[in-house]
């Protein structure tokens, strides 16, 4: 065999293996958006430093004053959050706080925080990111399980960065 | 063609090789928990429908 040949094969074997590397690392990342992400499995990563990952809360941002009296805390930002977590209400960038607008990175993996995990809401909200996981239950279940939460407004981290940690 | 060149080619068909065998082990693990998922909502829906 003459040796253009051999190295024609060789590349050859080579791309395909490339080929299906990448298409597979593709399906990798469209079955990750497909598991939601529990609340347990959510604390162990965000208590791994190690570990970048960005909350995005989709809920409204604060209570809206005529609701007040019988809206609950859990239901609004403001009440309740995953410490970290950046209010991306309705994952509409209009409602977006005026502090949070620079924090969100659409590059970094991210879990998205609805009241009960809503496929609906992370449906809509995962096409904004390129590797999304839904919060099985959402807030509810963070709730549930006694895991920290922080209350009030936004506010960004000093060091800058994507937030999300404990 | 030297023998060097062989190797080295050989040696990127086998990482390559190893790589496609881990991902391809990862990406049946996540179509089980994919399937474990779905179904997961599937009960869960119609365990609402019924209480409704």
């Amino acid at each position: 065999m003459s040796p253009k040949v051999e190295r024609i094969i060789y590349i050859s074997i080579i791309a395909v293996l490339s080929i299906v590397l990448f298409s597979f690392g593709k399906k990798e990342v469209e079955l990750q958006k497909q598991i939601p992400i529990t609340a347990e499995e959510l604390y162990k990563k965000l208590s791994n430093p190690k570990v970048t990952i960005q909350i995005i809360d989709v809920r409204p941002y604060e209570i809206p004053e005529e609701e007040e009296d019988e809206a609950e805390e859990i239901d609004y930002f403001t009440g309740a959050h995953i410490p970290g977590s950046i209010p991306f209400p309705d994952c509409d960038e209009s409602k977006i706080p005026e502090e949070a607008k620079d924090q969100i990175n659409p590059y970094l993996p991210t879990v998205i925080v609805s009241r009960d995990g809503d496929p609906e809401i992370f449906k809509k909200c995962s096409e904004k990111f390129s590797m999304a996981q839904n919060l099985a239950g959402g807030i509810y279940a963070w709730d549930d399980e006694g895991y920290p939460e922080d209350e009030g407004e936004y506010e960004p981290p000093k060091a800058g960065g994507g937030g999300g940690c404990l | 063609m030297s023998m060097i060149e062989r190797f080295i080619f050989w040696t990127a068909i086998l990482i390559l090789l190893i790589a496609v065998i881990g991902v391809k082990n990862d990406l049946d693990n996540l179509e089980k928990k994919a399937k474990e998922a779905s179904s997961y909502v599937v009960s869960t829906d119609e365990d609402g429908g019924d209480e409704e």
